[in-house]
């Protein structure tokens, strides 16, 4: 091979991965890269309609954080994040078990666990509604007839508090087929001859589930909670259409996605939407980061 | 700087459209279309829609008309993009309270109609609806209201008489309570969701809810007469507990609900909700009572009319047909097929005066809404009205007081501020 031979190899090899990865940096940059820069342009500018307003620096950023509904609504995302993740995760888990128990039925169990996957989530927070309308909800008239008297006529909806506890058990709902599906899969992986020895060597249920399939199955909970957790930072169609009005009573239940909502598209202001966006878009991206970062060490 | 991007797209849109036009037109009969938006009024009715478009191109051998349904709750999206895009309908249906922002972006073309005449012919507050400057932007299309509707029989078996003043009604309203709350009814049926139902109090009270000082609206929302009726509703809740307490939640399909499940003695209602009283409980027919709504201490019942202006945007290649299809299409005859299906009224004076005599509104039960349409304003004709009503600042206000904690002043102070600061983007 003739040294120029070998140059114009080594230049091929520096070019034809670029090359090969144009189109899909060209796409990534027309879909995710223009709107990330042109959300915080706008996000740096007073909002008018359709219109992109004056020049107006941090000041949006400014009043964001230092606004009391923000604020609220900020520890408010978080709370309802900490709660649905961990929530949905304990009772996926415990679904998993169950459906991985060998039993007879699970199959057809498992069949009816997936359904709610199947459900639109905006048909399904109608229902949620109704379930819990204190007029006419089953979940009153169940909590009344089991002695509950309290809960007779008891609006769900009536102060924040309460009003997120039903949001959250519809997410949570709406979350555990596919947790439940991935962990029952990862639950499979977990060697049967393992168990079986710890089993033969006197340890409880409760000690293989904590000391061996749990260990095993690490890696896919890692994964599946980082991904609930994006998830449920987005959180936005449950409320926006339990609550009235969107976020109430009283800002009470407004979350950082729907104050965005409510910036950009009701008050038609671009300019703080966006910059609620951004924060939304900071926030997630400290837990991509961590999640790259795990996936990274898993795979070590 | 971005109203010459509009113009200049939309001039661009116009060349384009000229120059298809123009293709289209050689060596055929010159025929234009006319892109017509309408407000989807469900399968049912869509044929009713397109027979009053169909009449008109038998008379028009020259225009065809592609009529297209909208609706979903980013409609007012699908026309700010259509705007912006250079690209509207021609004619399109438009809710009244967005006909104002629309007409001070300069996308709509002024109507073939002088306000003197638009006064005498329609609904005065249709009319305000679509005026801006002294000049008329839509032919005001359908109207619907609100009026007092009540359940005779709850009324007759505790001695009480149909109220006609807000005072009245909240005697009347704790006697009904007391009578009949063990079967689970409530006196009178709060809807903390519904601003229709306690912001029009405001001009019952005497107050306004914003007033124009020059070319620009001012709130009014902290005045005297405002904090008084809005205390005066949500005491019925936090201190007659008039309603159950969910009832801050609700909306006016929960209202709605709630008295044709025979739980609301009293309570205001549209036409098209009691319609939907009537096909939910056909029972209760002979038990409802519907008159005029009460007057407040101002010594008005004003309420809010809602309905739908016909306009026509200034983008449209054939403005003449396009006024042509909205004259043809605001004839009392061509409305009422439309307003008898949804329950409302046309908004010409001509064709209330049809409904209330011959139609639909002949019957008791609904020839009082007729009645109070001529006792109904519209709201603060600023462009920014529709961001005050998205963001739900006045229900969350609302909500404050009925929670019982709010203090009136700074709630309404609070709420005017933020009305204020609508108006001022």
């Amino acid at each position: 091979m003739t040294v120029e031979a070998v140059s114009r190899r080594r230049w091929q090899l520096k070019v034809i991965p670029w090359l090969l990865m144009a189109p899909t940096m060209v796409s990534i940059a027309l879909v995710i890269g223009y709107p990330f820069v042109r959300t915080f342009w706008l996000s740096l500018h007073e909002g008018r309609g359709l219109r992109t307003g004056a020049w107006v620096g941090l000041d949006n950023y400014i009043e964001m954080v230092t606004d009391g509904l923000t604020q609220a609504a900020f520890v408010r995302t978080v709370a309802l994040t900490a709660v649905t993740v961990i929530g949905s995760m304990v009772a996926a888990l415990l679904i998993a078990l169950v459906l991985n128990s060998g039993l007879p039925g699970m199959k057809l169990l498992t069949i009816l666990v997936v359904l709610p996957w199947a459900m639109p989530r905006v048909s399904a927070a109608i229902l949620w509604k109704w379930a819990f309308d204190s007029q006419y909800g089953v979940v009153n008239w169940l909590l009344s007839a089991f002695g509950l008297d309290m809960f007779d006529g008891y609006g769900w909806f009536n102060s924040g508090t309460s009003a997120l506890v039903v949001v959250a058990v519809a997410i949570i709902w709406a979350k555990i087929p596919f947790l439940a599906i991935a962990m029952l899969a990862a639950l499979k992986s977990v060697p049967g001859d393992i168990v079986e020895a710890a089993r033969l060597d006197g340890a409880s249920a409760f000690t293989v589930l904590l000391r061996i399939k749990l260990p095993v199955m690490r890696p896919v909970m890692v994964v599946l909670f980082v991904l609930a957790t994006i998830q449920a930072f987005q959180a936005f169609d449950h409320i926006y259409v339990m609550t009235v009005p969107p976020g109430g009573p009283n800002h009470s239940t407004e979350i950082l996605s729907l104050l965005t909502y409510l910036e950009a598209f009701a008050f038609l202001d671009a300019g703080m939407g966006s910059a609620l966006a951004m924060l939304t878009f900071a926030v997630l991206a400290v837990v991509t980061a961590l999640y790259v970062r795990l996936q990274r060490e898993e795979t070590r | 700087m971005a109203r010459w991007k509009l113009g200049i797209a939309a001039a661009m849109v116009g060349v384009m459209g000229a120059v298809v036009g123009c293709s289209g037109d050689s060596g055929s009969s010159g025929e234009s279309t006319l892109d017509v938006w309408f407000n989807d009024p469900g399968t049912e009715l869509q044929p009713v829609i397109q027979k009053v478009m169909s009449d008109f191109e038998s008379t028009h051998d020259n225009v065809k008309i592609n009529l297209r349904f909208v609706g979903g709750a980013d409609t007012h999206q699908q026309y700010l993009t259509a705007v912006a895009g250079g690209a509207p309908p021609c004619v399109a249906q438009m809710g009244n309270t967005w006909t104002p922002e629309f007409a001070s972006m300069g996308a709509l073309a002024e109507a073939d109609l002088k306000l003197d005449e638009a006064k005498q012919r329609f609904v005065g507050s249709m009319v305000d609806s679509a005026t801006m400057d002294g000049k008329v932007y839509g032919y005001p299309y359908n109207v619907g209201n609100r009026a007092f509707v009540y359940r005779k029989d709850l009324l007759d078996t505790s001695g009480v008489q149909v109220p006609k003043t807000w005072d009245e009604v909240a005697v009347a309203a704790r006697k009904l309570s007391a009578d009949h709350g063990a079967d689970g009814i409530a006196g009178f049926g709060l809807m903390g969701g519904d601003v229709w139902q306690y912001l029009p109090l405001v001009w019952n009270w005497g107050g306004e809810i914003a007033v124009k000082e020059g070319d620009t609206w001012r709130a009014t929302m902290d005045s005297p007469q405002a904090k008084a009726a809005f205390d005066w509703y949500a005491k019925l809740l936090t201190v007659d507990k008039l309603s159950p307490p969910d009832s801050a939640n609700w909306v006016a399909a929960d209202g709605t609900k709630a008295f044709a499940l025979g739980k609301v003695a009293m309570g205001i209602y549209a036409s098209f909700q009691l319609k939907s009283i009537l096909a939910q409980a056909p029972g209760l027919k002979d038990k409802i009572g519907v008159s005029e709504l009460p007057t407040g201490p101002a010594g008005n019942n004003d309420t809010f009319a809602g309905g739908s202006n016909l306009v026509v945007f200034n983008d449209c290649e054939n403005i003449e047909n396009a006024r042509a299809l909205v004259r043809h299409m605001a004839e009392p005859s061509n409305v009422i097929g439309y307003t008898q299906g949804i329950g409302m009224l046309p908004a010409s004076l001509a064709g209330i005066e049809e409904e209330q005599t011959s139609g639909a509104f002949a019957d008791p039960l609904f020839k009082p809404f007729g009645d109070q349409a001529r006792h109904t304003r519209y709201v603060p004709a600023d462009p920014s009205w529709g961001k005050v009503e998205g963001s739900g600042a006045i229900i969350n206000a609302m909500q404050a007081l009925m929670g019982g904690k709010a203090d009136v002043d700074s709630t309404m102070d609070k709420l005017n501020a933020e009305i204020t600061e609508a108006f001022r983007k």
